[in-house]
């Protein structure tokens, strides 16, 4: 199940006219362009399509995309509105929530809670918190320990519903 | 005015066996680098193996900038009034097509063959773009890269 990046990181403005709608300008650079480079990128043509354009730029994304190209079936009975809520305690003292669609119904205890003694939970929750791991909140804190988990149930869009109900 | 970096994220594209997809983001530190994010999307691929029933079919690593003290939108700008930006590339018969929503009135031939649709390609503030789109680090979703301009349009794009 490798994973295959796309030739291209897409770099995408949102722009906001008078009224309030917004619409976005999408480019492309290589996928090797270093995210340093293409953000210094962005910063310079920036003011070039605002002199073109009545709108206001408002903010970009820079997105380095990957597929399987072979991805396994999902499970059957799995439902992405099956959400497993974690919330964690960041280094300092504040909380962040990241969720897992289609959590595993092995998972989940009678009372709707996570089962965090389970090994996976346990090595799940130990990635995102370890001294060297990557991962924070959304101000770039370090995340802690695991104070919750449990399960929650995410409404449904239409595309989730079944074709032709 | 210049743009706020937000922390980057990586984010993981699911799917469950009903053909629904979802995503799951995750903030990484400041400072990561592309190949920081793919080590974490991987990582958090074998994390997540024994949680989810859902199949993860792709990621993406993610930096994104907002501009704090965005101005007001000079009228009558119309984000559907998008100018159509044609580009030639390095691969024969491939192009790039750049779109820039509320493209200004005055930017619009007013005489000739074109009038009404045309872009005035030889306005400073067009030239300036297409030099910049052009000087070899961008290109189309294929990869190739964007060499020229070979035509600019108004489109109506609600």
């Amino acid at each position: 199940m490798p994973w295959v990046e796309r030739p291209t990181a897409s770099l995408t403005y949102k722009l906001r006219d008078e009224s309030g709608s917004t619409a976005s300008l999408a480019l492309d650079v290589p996928q090797t362009t270093l995210a340093d480079a293409a953000i210094t990128a962005a910063g310079v043509l920036r003011p070039l399509i605002e002199a073109i354009t009545d709108c206001t730029v408002v903010s970009y994304s820079l997105t380095y995309a990957s597929y399987d190209t072979t991805p396994p079936a999902p499970a059957a009975g799995s439902r992405v509105e099956r959400k497993g809520s974690f919330t964690f305690r960041t280094a300092a003292a504040k909380t962040v929530t990241y969720q897992v669609p289609g959590i595993a119904t092995s998972l989940v205890e009678p009372t709707g809670l996570i089962d965090t003694s389970d090994a996976a939970v346990a090595a799940f929750a130990g990635a995102l918190i370890a001294v060297d791991a990557i991962f924070s909140d959304s101000n770039g804190v370090d995340l802690s320990a695991l104070i919750s988990a449990y399960e929650r149930f995410r409404r449904s869009t239409p595309p989730m519903l079944p074709p032709g109900r | 005015m210049a743009f706020g970096l937000q922390v980057p994220a990586i984010r993981l594209y699911l799917v469950d066996g009903s053909g629904s997809y979802s995503q799951a983001e995750y903030w990484i530190r400041p400072g990561s680098t592309v190949e920081d994010g793919r080590g974490a999307a991987h990582t958090m691929r074998g994390a997540l193996a024994g949680l989810t029933l859902c199949t993860i079919y792709g990621f993406a690593v993610e930096y994104r900038g907002v501009e704090l003290t965005a101005p007001v939108a000079a009228g009558p700008a119309a984000a559907a009034r998008t100018g159509v930006l044609i580009f030639t590339t390095t691969a024969p018969d491939e192009y790039a097509i750049v779109t820039i929503p509320g493209v200004r009135d005055d930017l619009v031939l007013t005489t000739g063959a074109g009038a009404g649709v045309q872009l005035d390609t030889t306005s400073p503030a067009i030239s300036a773009l297409v030099a910049e789109l052009t000087n070899g680090d961008y290109v189309n979703p294929f990869g190739y890269i964007l060499t020229g301009l070979a035509g600019a349009m108004l489109q109506i794009r609600p």
